[in-house]
């Protein structure tokens, strides 16, 4: 006789028997009748040519951007229901194929930019000089060596704190936020996040493109930098980072100057305010010959007028001198004329003058008989008397 | 201004920042001689000591550790 179970105990016993036969199975196929109920749960259904697999997941447990026809692989247990009802309960969701990757990361990416996640104004500058900085990496990656490698050609004193983390697989995604998250949650926070990974298909890159890292890394208080795979890839997190590095290297190239063209900068400098200083200085020079010409000019020009006033004078003087001297000459012609006709000289001759009271005779005719007269000579006199 | 000043303690950024200044006000017409000799000695220091900064070649990488696992 068989034994008799109650309903709840067949149906225990049958979910731990397919526990037991498929702890974890991955199924494939495309997905139809994909809906969400009341924002929380995920219906869908796992298709292939010949059969349907119902799923069922919660929403937050759904990483990738699913719609109709997409190819997936769903990784889950399968379970009956306490009704009975046979569902595929799914931990996770991957895409697979190229195709579908590409296909989500579009849907991905105009959501994301719908909201704006991607925007320009969102985006902050790197600190120029950054102390300390937050890496997020794989340890063991090339990529890491590579940035580490080109860091320390370019910079140094820097505090380098590495999240080692998956950088691709189901668990990377949220290894990446959490170390996302903790850099910003540190009571002692980094200057800058840098998020790093190399080259890879777009399979190993799809961590970066999930909406989960997406938001963590445009959610960052801290400055972000991300630099994922080659030059000619472009992830979800590169758009949402404050500034998009091409590669590993090219993040390092971006997150610290170079020491070499910083002590450039650094003598440039200096040349600058000496060359300011010195300019200073001849301005002043300048300035200071200009009023000392000034200043001559304004002693020196009464200077010259009195010294040409001293030549005029000079030259005035002796045109003076020179009439004095000729006014001499003929005053002394004059005066030897005048000695000529001086009456004394004439009766030095010999002559005499006769004199008739204050009259001068000039003719016997006007002498008054009567009276006497007087004949002067050179040197004496006679009074005389005209006889009848 | 002693030369004894620590420049490891005072972040690069802060230094460059000071120097970008002194250097921007040169840049402006009329300076005070005395004002500039005396920036321009300031600026000497900052430089010197922003030199010594890049001399430094060392980065220190330390692990975290994880609180997300």
């Amino acid at each position: 006789m068989n034994q008799v179970l109650t309903v709840s105990e067949f149906l225990n016993a049958l979910n731990e028997t397919m526990g037991f036969a498929f702890p974890e199975v991955i199924v494939q196929g495309e997905v139809s009748s994909f809906k969400i109920n009341q924002g929380k749960w995920v219906f869908f259904d796992v298709k292939d040519k010949e059969a349907t697999l119902g799923c069922f997941m919660a929403i937050y447990q759904l990483k990738v951007p699913l719609e109709d026809g997409m190819q997936v692989r769903v990784i889950g247990t399968p379970k009956l229901t306490k009704w009975g009802k046979f569902s595929f309960t799914v931990k996770r969701v991957e895409l697979a194929g190229e195709g579908e990757l590409k296909r989500a990361f579009l849907m991905l990416q105009k959501k994301l930019g719908d909201e704006g996640l991607f925007a320009t104004e969102r985006k902050r500058p790197l600190p120029q000089y950054p102390r300390k900085i937050g890496l997020v990496a794989s340890g063991q990656s090339a990529a890491y060596a590579d940035f580490i490698k080109i860091l320390s050609q370019r910079w140094g004193g820097l505090q380098i704190q590495l999240a080692d983390v998956q950088v691709q697989g189901a668990a990377a995604p949220d290894q990446v936020v959490g170390a996302i998250r903790q850099f910003n949650e540190s009571a002692e926070p980094v200057d800058v996040v840098v998020v790093i990974r190399g080259g890879g298909s777009l399979e190993d890159l799809q961590a970066f493109n999930t909406e989960d890292v997406a938001r963590a890394v445009a959610g960052s208080r801290i400055p972000t930098i991300v630099g994922v795979g080659h030059e000619i890839d472009v992830s979800l997190a590169d758009m949402a980072a404050d500034v998009r590095a091409a590669t590993p290297t090219d993040a390092a190239r971006i997150v610290v100057p170079d020491r070499m063209a910083v002590a450039g900068e650094l003598d440039s400098r200096i040349a600058r305010m000496e060359q300011h200083i010195h300019q200073n200085l001849l301005r002043r020079e300048q300035l200071l010959l200009t009023s000392v010409t000034r200043m001559e000019r304004f002693v020196r020009q009464p200077i010259e007028r009195l010294a040409r006033a001293a030549i005029n004078l000079r030259r005035d003087l002796g045109t003076i001198e020179r009439t004095l001297q000729l006014r001499q000459q003929h005053l002394e012609g004059l005066v030897r004329n005048l000695k000529n006709v001086d009456p004394k000289a004439v009766l030095a001759r010999g002559y005499s003058l006769v004199r008739q009271g204050d009259k001068l005779v000039k003719s016997a005719a006007d002498i008054n008989t009567k009276q006497s007269f007087m004949i002067q000579f050179a040197n004496d006199q006679a009074n005389a008397r005209l006889e009848e | 201004m002693s030369d004894k000043i620590d420049t490891r303690n005072k972040p690069f950024a802060d230094d460059m920042a000071e120097l970008e200044a002194i250097t921007a006000w040169f840049e402006s017409p009329d300076i005070d001689l005395d004002e500039a000799l005396a920036k321009f000695e300031r600026g000497m220091e900052l430089a010197t000591g922003l030199k010594k900064q890049l001399g430094e070649v060392e980065n220190k990488i330390e692990k975290i550790k994880k609180s997300f696992e």
